[in-house]
């Protein structure tokens, strides 16, 4: 009964890719787009959507040409042997050092809305520990959840934004196409780093069911583009973009403008944060996952159960590194900017264009034979 | 296999010691010799040594169990007719000397079901199950009349899964009663008995039921590995079998369906699923099984739709508030009292001012009370229990607020998520929601809503993990873009006409139940 383990419908693997893009960044997104641009950031956000679809479509060729491959063994293929070994502890690195960097923030938050008093090392500890648990079971165990929790996640989110709308003054999204393309070609990179999480495909793509359909994952990011559109709209008709730029958090800004006249709950807050445990969670654990099955192939060891633990304390140590909040975003903007573009971006691309020179190769030695 | 296995496990040792076998002699003497010497200090066990023919020269003897075997059946059809009958008309009297054998069995027993065996630990196997023993002299066989008839408790009306409308027809104890109920409701000669002995020492007949052409054939087959690979000297009950067979023992969660009533057999055998009944146990289990299966009930399906829909919805309400209202009444007058609104707020701080416990030790004592008073209720016979319950839950409940141990609406909280657990149709769930109740009470007493949230992901990942032989346990809550069909039978339940599809989990060739009638009128007149 446990042959069929381990193999997931690309279904799944969409749900998985949409709900693991939304981490941290839907929290300060509003706010970074107003600080680019003072209008249009709807442009701006969908111009690094596309970007973003191209990424998928770069990953999701990679799958199709290599399928039912880890993507070490991907690597390896495309780069020689030592450079696939450092380009793959690269990538656990990376992994390590973004969730390091993403609970720090989720334990902040958590912290000002949940529980005042609690260390940050508890919460932050406790989170990791459910993303081990779950990265212990594997894929399949994650795709079921993922597609369990998705229905309940986005009819809440539609409720939430559906009572925000109420009280919005959209003259504040005007001016409307005035942005000029330098303008959205400076926005694009810090819109891309929000759809951070893409690349789990590649990691993930070995256990596709159906490796041919891989290139579908590009539905997530247009799921995921539209629900930032809707979060963006919300927040800068609710603010303003000037105000906007002086909140921390303006999406959670945002629910704390709701009220629920007549119903039990007087504060929203409850429910945005139970989603936003949900949101972190299901962005730390396919993470810790696909750590766990990159340091799998590099060790070459069997099982990955045991080497989901260990890296517990290495992700704790990256998340007490930055001295204060500010200093988090910080480093996660630098850290985002030029080591995720590069892992998810360049390293998959030039690993593409390696492939297909490989195979237009192979076919031109067996037409000479 | 894990690494610790692979450590430190041990070594497979194989225990199974062949059993040992005699061979029937042909003299009468030597294997009642050694019959008796097999059930030697059986005090129960009944040897009648009886002669048959004219002259009376051949010598027979019958072996059985006293109170196990129907002592009528025996009077009236086997020595009657082989002592009185057979002289009346004497047959040939060298005919006989060589063919008595054949003709006891042929023309003389007028017994339903006999066989041969040639093993006397095959026989002595039989007498202990109920059957009698025929030791013929000059016979190298020994001939087992099926006489098994002791009292059983009648059918009757299944107690733990009770409905309004539906048959009222449930289990008994004896095997073969069940399979006649389960029969009655499938008249296919497609419907499979495979039977099993397990047990070194109780031999349990333990019986699997299944339709050859729509049954999940993976599920079958692991099945069949599993009940093989049971090791154990007895069988007392299905739970046994239950724990044994399992996917996962440490789960809280129940993985395997029971149920007390053939109608709901029989419609999980059409729906692909296999059922096994064990001798001397009114529950049968159901494998494969789902969370979506264990939250239904038979009525469900004799209701029309709406009805079931809306009941189910209620269970599952039911379920969530079992699990999690006292946790959240901790976490939130605990940690945020801020998400209540104001007035509610404080009339809650007002009535726990007098309290002197934290909110968790207010919600232990009381759960810890109410489970022992549902644990008493049962214990108790019926009308004792029913005061138990008043004596319990309105007494002290009120003594307990007006000595000010607990505030009142502590009290509503876990009356509330009482009754809300009685509302899950399977017991065994019930239970297992209780153990995380607990789970979740200390947990959010320590970190607040985002334990109970950080409690629910590590339960959902645990529920996504579990499997009932090869099918997710929250299909097709986790499938239901593969599985679509299926959702016409969860929370919400489709109207018969249009569940024309079986469970995706039955044999993927007999998809197809019934035509759509939804279209058809049936007042057109022609």
């Amino acid at each position: 009964m446990q042959d069929n383990n381990d193999i997931i419908p690309i279904g799944q693997m969409i749900f998985i890719l949409m709900i693991a893009m939304v981490g941290a960044g839907i929290l300060t997104l509003p706010r970074d787009l107003a600080e680019i641009v003072p209008y249009d950031h709807w442009i701006v956000l969908l111009a690094g959507g596309l970007v973003a679809i191209v990424g998928a479509l770069i990953h999701g060729a990679i799958i199709r040409l290599k399928p039912r491959k880890q993507y070490f063994e991907i690597l390896c293929d495309a780069l020689t042997k030592p450079i696939a070994y450092i380009v793959g502890l690269t990538y656990v690195l990376y992994l390590v050092g973004f969730i390091g960097l993403l609970t720090r923030i989720f334990g902040e938050v958590i912290k000002v809305y949940l529980l005042t008093n609690t260390p940050l090392e508890v919460i932050t500890i406790s989170i990791l520990a459910a993303a081990i648990y779950s990265a212990r079971k594997g894929i399949e165990v994650l795709g079921r959840m993922m597609q369990f929790g998705f229905p309940s996640v986005v009819t809440t989110i539609v409720f939430i934004f559906a009572l925000s709308f109420t009280r919005s003054d959209f003259a504040n999204l005007l001016p409307v196409f005035e942005i000029t393309p330098a303008e959205i070609l400076k926005g694009t990179p810090t819109t891309i780093l929000s759809f951070i999480g893409i690349e789990m495909i590649l990691f993930f793509g070995v256990h596709l069911e159906q490796p041919k359909k891989a290139t579908k994952a590009y539905i997530a990011v247009v799921a995921i583009l539209l629900f930032y559109m809707l979060i963006v709209t919300a927040t800068l008709a609710q603010f303003g973009p000037i105000q906007v730029k002086s909140l921390l958090w303006p999406t959670l800004d945002l629910f704390d403008t709701i009220e629920l006249p007549g119903l039990f709950i007087e504060n929203i807050q409850v429910v945005v944060m139970s989603l936003w445990v949900l949101t972190i969670f299901s962005t730390t654990a396919p993470m810790f996952l696909a750590a766990t099955v990159m340091t799998e192939s590099l060790t070459g060891s069997k099982d990955h159960a045991y080497l989901a633990a260990p890296f517990l304390p290495l992700v704790y140590l990256v998340s007490i590194i930055p001295e204060n909040i500010s200093k988090t975003y910080e480093i996660m903007n630098i850290y985002t900017r030029y080591v995720a573009s590069a892992m998810i971006f360049v390293v998959p691309l030039i690993v593409l264009i390696s492939l297909v020179i490989q195979k237009k190769l192979r076919r031109e030695e067996k037409v000479n034979v | 296999m894990s690494l610790w296995e692979k450590l430190f496990g041990k070594k497979n040792e194989n225990q199974n010691i062949k059993l040992q076998e005699t061979k029937v002699d042909k003299n009468l003497d030597k294997n009642l010799e050694s019959i008796k010497n097999m059930l030697v200090d059986c005090d129960d066990i009944v040897y009648r040594e009886f002669k048959i023919g004219t002259d009376e020269s051949y010598r027979a003897t019958l072996i059985y169990i006293d109170g196990m075997a129907d002592k009528d059946l025996l009077n009236d059809y086997v020595l009657k007719n082989s002592m009185v009958s057979s002289r009346i008309t004497p047959p040939n009297e060298k005919f006989i000397k060589k063919e008595l054998s054949n003709i006891l069995k042929d023309k003389t027993l007028t017994i339903t079901e006999m066989k041969e065996v040639e093993t006397i630990e095959q026989g002595v196997l039989d007498i202990l199950s109920g059957d009698t023993v025929l030791i013929l002299d000059n016979y190298e066989k020994l001939i087992i009349i099926a006489s098994k008839g002791w009292d059983g408790r009648s059918i009757s009306q299944p107690e733990t899964e009770s409905v309004i409308r539906g048959p009222r027809e449930g289990f008994v104890e004896s095997l073969r009663v069940n399979t006649a109920l389960v029969r009655r409701r499938i008249r296919d000669h497609k419907l499979k008995l495979k039977g099993y002995k397990i047990g070194k020492r109780s031999q349990s007949d333990v019986c699997v039921m299944y339709i050859e052409d729509i049954v999940n054939q993976d599920a079958l087959k692991e099945l069949n590995k599993r009940l093989m690979a049971i090791d154990i000297d007895a069988i007392i009950d299905s739970g046994y079998i239950e724990q044994l067979i399992e996917d996962n023992w440490r789960s809280p969660f129940p993985q395997i369906q029971i149920t007390e009533r053939p109608d709901v057999a029989s419609a999980a055998l059409y729906e692909g699923k296999i059922t096994i009944i064990v001798d001397n146990s009114p529950f049968v289990l159901i494998v494969p099984s789902t969370l979506n299966a264990m939250m239904q009930s038979a009525e469900d399906y004799y209701e029309r739709w709406g009805i079931a829909t809306f009941i189910r919805i209620l269970r599952y309400i039911g379920a969530v508030i079992s699990l999690y209202a006292p946790a959240l009444y901790i976490a939130i007058t605990s940690f945020h009292p801020q998400m209540l609104p104001s007035k509610l707020s404080m009339s809650i701080a007002a009535n726990r001012a007098g309290v002197p416990f934290p909110s968790v030790i207010e919600a232990i004592i009381m759960e810890i009370t109410l489970e022992i008073l549902r644990e008493a209720g049962i214990r108790l016979p019926g009308p004792i229990g029913a005061t138990i319950g008043i004596v319990g839950g309105l007494v002290v409940g009120q003594a307990a607020v007006e000595a000010g141990i607990v505030g009142p609406i502590m009290v509503i909280i876990v009356a509330i998520t009482a009754i809300s657990s009685f509302a899950i149709p399977s017991y065994s769930m019930a239970i297992g929601l209780r153990l995380l109740r607990f789970l979740l009470i200390i947990i959010s007493a320590i970190l607040g809503l985002y334990g109970i949230m950080l409690g629910t992901i590590v339960i959902l990942i645990h529920l996504c993990s579990l499997k009932s032989f090869g099918v997710p346990y929250l299909s097709p809550y986790t499938a239901y873009i593969t599985q679509h069909t299926d959702l016409k039978d969860t929370f919400f339940k489709a109207p018969l006409p249009s569940m024309h599809n079986r469970d995706t989990t039955a044999n993927k060739n007999q998809s197809k139940r019934m035509q759509d009638l939804r279209d058809e009128d049936f007042n057109k007149e022609e």
